[in-house]
Order: C-alpha cells, then sequence, then structure tokens
C-alpha cells in the first residue's frame, strides 16, 4: 500500500522536555514513514512517551531533535490555519459543553473552513450530513453529548476529526474506558475509515492485541529504541518480547498475544 | 412600562405621548422623563446586556458555568477606585469635590483597568486558563482587604457615600455619560460579535479550539479586553451590578438549549436587557417615595433562579 510519497515522514526525531537549561529525553530517536490510507499504532508501556509523540506530532510539543515532514512540509512551516486543514485530533479529555447535539459538534470540525461567521455552506453541510452516515450516527444527531456513552461520544469526536477533512488524523488512547466489543468496534471504525477515505491514522493504544490484528503498522516505543514496521515482521523480529518486564506477561508470537505467567 | 413608574407616578400613555413628541404631559413629568426616568432606562439597558454578555463569554472562556463578568477583578478593581478616592481621600481630608458622580465613574473606572493590566501581564505567561481564574479571584481577595483596611480608618461620611456607591445605581447619570456609557458598550459588542467562531470552538476546549487553526493567545487576550471593557464601564457608570451576569446566560441556555454563540449572544443580549430593567422597575417600589438599591433586587431575582436551575437540573449546562 506504500503509494505516492509519504503524508507523514518523522527522522531521528527525539522527544523530551526542556526544563531549567537541561533536556530530558523520554524515548530514544524515532524514526517511520506514513502512506496515504494507513491504520498505524503506537504502543509501549506506560510513560514511555505515547501522548508526548502524539502531542510532537500535533505541533504543540516542540522536539528535542530531528525532522517531522508533513505532506512533503516541514512541520514547523505550518501556520495553526494551515496545519487545521491539514491534520485533525482526538483527544482524551472531555468535551466543557455537555449542551453540545452529536450534529453540532461534528459541524465544529469545518470550523477551518467557514467564515468569520463560522456558518455552514452547502458543502459544510453536506459534508457533516456524510460524517453521520458514515458513522451510524444519525439517530444521535440531536443527542446532547453530555447524555451519550463513552462509545458514542467518541464515534462522534472521531466524526469531527473526520468533518475536517484532513490528510492526517492523529488519535490519543480512543479506545480507553471502553468495553471490548466498543474497543474492537472503534478499531474496526477506524480501519474502514483509513482504507475508504485513504486518510493516514495514527493512534495510540493499550491494545496491542487489537493492533496487530487489525492495523497496517505499528510504532513499538521503548526506553531505548522505537521499531516500526507492519505486525507480521514486527512479531518476527520480537519486538513485542521485550516490551514488558518477563516476570509476570509473556508474548505469545504464534497467537499474537500476551499471556500471563502461571 | 419602567419609565412610568417611580416616586412620581405618571400614567402610562401620558409617558408614551410625551416619548411620542405630543404635548398631553405637563412640562414637570415631561422634564421628569426626557432627563431622569428615560436616562435611567437606557442605562438599565445597557448596563443588562453589557453584563449579560460578558458572563457569557466568561463562562464560555473559563469552560465554568460559575463564572461571571467579575471573576477577573475587575469590579473589585473598581471597588479599589473608588475606595482609595472616597475613604482615602477622606483621610487626607480633601474637598468634597472629588465625591462628585464623574470622579467617581474615573476612579472605578481607572481601578478596574489597573487590575485589568495586572490580569492581561499575568495572562501573558500563565498557560492555563483555570490558573488565571484563581489568580482572579486572589485579586479579588487583595483589593476587599485593602477597601477594609481603609474602611477601618475612614470617616463615617465617607463610609456611607462608599456603601451607597457598592449598592448600585441605574440613576443619576447624564447624557453625555450615557454617550459614553453607550459607545463602550457597542464597542464591546461588535468585537464579540467578530469573536463568536472561536468562542464557540472553545466549547470544545482549548487544545481542540488550537487545532481547529485558533490562535489561542491572541483570543485569550481579546475576550479578556472585551470583558473588562463591558464589566468595567457598567462597573464605572452603575457600580458593581450583582448576578445578572451570571445568572442571564444560564436563563438564555435553557430557553434556547445550544451553546452555540450565533444564538446565544443576541438572546443574552436582550435577556439581560429585559431583566434588568424589571429589577430597576422592583427597586422603585411602584407607589412609595423611595427607591431599593439596585443590588439588593438583583441578588433577590438573579440568586434564587439559580438555585431553582440547579435543583431543577441536576447539572448545569453549557
Amino acid at each position: 500500500m506504500t503509494e505516492g510519497y509519504p503524508v507523514l515522514s518523522v527522522k531521528d526525531l527525539l522527544m523530551g522536555y526542556h526544563t531549567s537549561g537541561e533536556n530530558i529525553q523520554v524515548s530514544g530517536s524515532v524514526n517511520f514513514d506514513l502512506f496515504p490510507g494507513e491504520l498505524a499504532a503506537v504502543v509501549g508501556p506506560n510513560g514511555v512517551g505515547k501522548s508526548t509523540l502524539l502531542r510532537t506530532l500535533a505541533g504543540v510539543h516542540p522536539p528535542l531533535g530531528g525532522d517531522i515532514t508533513l505532506n512533503n512540509r516541514s512541520l514547523k512551516s505550518y501556520s495553526a490555519k494551515d496545519l487545521a486543514t491539514n491534520l485533525s485530533i482526538v483527544l482524551t479529555e472531555k468535551i466543557p459543553a455537555g449542551n453540545l447535539t452529536a450534529a453540532e459538534l461534528i459541524a465544529l470540525g469545518r470550523q477551518p473552513y467557514t467564515n468569520w461567521l463560522g456558518s455552514l455552506s452547502e458543502t459544510d453541510k453536506s459534508v457533516v450530513r456524510s460524517v453521520l452516515e458514515k458513522l451510524d450516527l444519525k439517530e444521535l444527531h440531536n443527542k446532547a453529548c453530555g447524555a451519550m456513552s463513552d462509545g458514542q461520544l467518541q464515534r462522534v469526536m472521531i466524526g469531527r476529526a473526520l468533518a475536517q477533512d484532513t490528510p492526517l488524523i492523529l488519535l490519543d488512547e480512543p479506545t480507553s474506558h471502553l468495553d471490548i466489543y466498543h474497543k474492537a468496534y472503534i478499531f474496526k471504525l477506524l480501519r474502514t475509515i483509513a482504507h475508504d477515505t485513504k486518510k493516514t491514522i495514527l493512534f495510540s493504544s493499550h491494545e496491542i492485541d487489537l493492533a496487530i490484528q487489525l492495523c497496517d503498522k505499528i510504532l513499538v516505543l521503548q526506553p531505548r529504541e522505537a521499531g516500526f514496521g507492519d505486525p507480521c515482521s514486527l512479531i518476527e523480529q520480537g519486538s513485542f518480547q521485550s516490551l514488558f518486564p518477563s516476570d509476570l506477561i509473556k508474548f505469545d508470537s504464534r497467537s499474537g498475544s500476551f499471556r500471563i505467567k502461571k | 412600562m419602567n419609565i412610568s413608574l417611580g416616586s412620581v407616578h405618571i400614567p402610562f400613555d401620558t409617558v408614551l405621548s410625551a416619548l411620542l413628541g405630543s404635548d398631553q404631559a405637563t412640562e414637570t413629568q415631561q422634564y421628569i422623563i426626557s432627563s431622569y426616568r428615560m436616562p435611567k432606562a437606557i442605562t438599565a439597558i445597557l448596563t443588562g446586556a453589557a453584563l449579560s454578555l460578558s458572563g457569557l463569554i466568561m463562562q464560555t472562556f473559563f469552560r465554568n458555568p460559575l463564572a461571571g463578568p467579575f471573576v477577573l477583578g475587575i469590579s473589585s478593581g473598581a471597588s479599589l477606585g473608588v475606595a482609595l478616592l472616597l475613604l482615602g481621600g477622606s483621610a487626607f481630608a480633601t474637598v468634597s469635590v472629588l465625591t462628585s458622580g464623574i470622579s467617581l465613574a474615573i476612579a472605578a473606572s481607572l481601578g478596574s483597568f489597573i487590575v485589568l493590566l495586572c490580569i492581561l501581564v499575568v495572562a501573558s505567561r500563565v498557560r492555563d486558563t483555570m490558573a488565571l481564574l484563581i489568580i482572579g479571584l486572589m485579586f479579588g481577595s487583595i483589593t476587599t482587604a485593602a477597601v477594609s483596611v481603609m474602611s477601618y480608618f475612614a470617616r463615617m461620611e465617607s463610609l456611607q457615600q462608599y456603601i451607597f456607591w457598592s449598592f448600585g445605581s441605574l440613576g443619576d447619570l447624564s447624557w453625555s455619560q450615557i454617550r459614553i456609557f453607550a459607545v463602550l458598550s457597542i464597542l464591546g459588542i461588535i468585537l464579540s460579535i467578530a469573536f463568536m467562531k472561536p468562542l464557540n470552538s472553545l466549547l470544545l476546549g482549548e487544545n481542540y479550539a488550537k487545532s481547529l487553526g485558533m490562535n489561542v493567545q491572541r483570543v485569550r487576550f481579546v475576550l479578556i479586553l472585551i470583558t473588562s471593557i463591558l464589566a468595567g464601564s457598567v462597573t464605572a457608570f452603575a457600580g458593581p451590578i450583582a448576578f445578572i451576569g451570571l445568572a442571564v446566560p444560564h436563563l438564555t441556555r435553557q430557553i434556547f438549549r445550544t451553546p452555540d454563540h450565533r444564538v446565544l449572544l443576541p438572546a443574552v443580549l436582550l435577556f439581560g436587557a429585559i431583566l434588568m430593567l424589571i429589577c430597576d422597575t422592583l427597586s422603585q417600589l411602584p407607589g412609595y417615595e423611595f427607591s431599593l438599591p439596585v443590588n439588593a433586587i438583583t441578588s433577590l431575582v438573579g440568586a434564587p433562579v439559580v438555585i431553582w436551575l440547579l435543583v431543577r437540573k441536576k447539572s448545569m449546562l453549557f
């Protein structure tokens, strides 16, 4: 599926924080390319910098070193307005306005394209309609997001990012707080969106089993190094074996999942 | 309706004809209407609209249903200015010229402007909006403390004058003062209409708003500026009017059930003006010869409204 040029290209990226003149590095250097229509997951133990990576890619957090290229242009060269039409995000934080309905929330995704008043053109309205249809949200469109279940809300938030119509969508742990069925549902939904609309989707997750089954590419973040590739070759390289201390759980490369040591 | 009520009774139809320019009203009635009742009604409309709008902006900006126009310490800044003039001034036995209406307005504007400058300086350093809210509250505490220290040493007459100011008053504004007040309010309203779109994206929180292409620093600056213009000018001309800014946005949301500022903004302006007129009418106690402090009425009307909303709705959606 490697067609054309990469939507997102990351070279020798060093992430971390800059505190009192000292650079505190979170993880080893990160290298990867993502192409149109690819679904990719970032996995790794807690505190390894999954969220920092996403924040860095979204331009919120400055990198310590390396290059990030979005659509053949350096990420640094984007203005906030330009970036809004190239990259959309789905965060874990709660929406403060519980009164917003699904349709209103999704329509807010059209803001980079609307006029100074934010009124929706015919194109904007049809985009919102098609997103509602695609994500099976039609019967929810008038429901206040404060009254939705976690799974419904997550679908609406993905819909909002989709309405922003950007080549790259970043999601921070989109399946946390969800039950196993809805986890699988969101994974499949993201996969369908990526493959059907040729958008590139990158998300962080703790669901390594699901990611192995459904993602095109996986980035395995570890304190010293980062592995990247399709799930099968990562399993062959043994990237998942060293992910966690081996005293409690062990990666079973035949089933592609973790087993508890008895 | 509002104009026809007051310590001197003027029939409603007389008022109407006086406003329309016919000569049914007596000269005294004509005088009362044009130089007292009319300015007061216009002040009430401007006050209600400006306070409610700044309350709406602050509630969206701080993502907090309890935020009001004065959370940034604007009214406490104004109180400090007035207190310095009345109480501090009396300590040096200054002449009574200082305590006229105009100098009170100037002192109040100066006070709120200085507090506003402090807040803006702090806002450019603090990244967290919630920290800004707390800093605003702290500024309020500091000025309240300063005022109580001053009132401890102040003379009784000036203390009384200060307390009367803090009751709030929609009356005794001249037409030229109203003109300034109106220009400032309209400026604030126009600015907020231009910022309806960023206000809507702020409904998602600052991070999402930023990802939608909003310049957070600039929007934050302008929103604080709008609030200070609106709430600052109200406080300068009418004193610290309580509760209208907090209650009206909630009331409006109950009726329109949408957080979209393109609907809420005009609705809040209208409701604010109406509620303020009602409060003013109540404060005149129809049939009696004196009027109550308007601040007491707004609290008496506003506080139960907020409680009623909370009890009825479990949570305050916004």
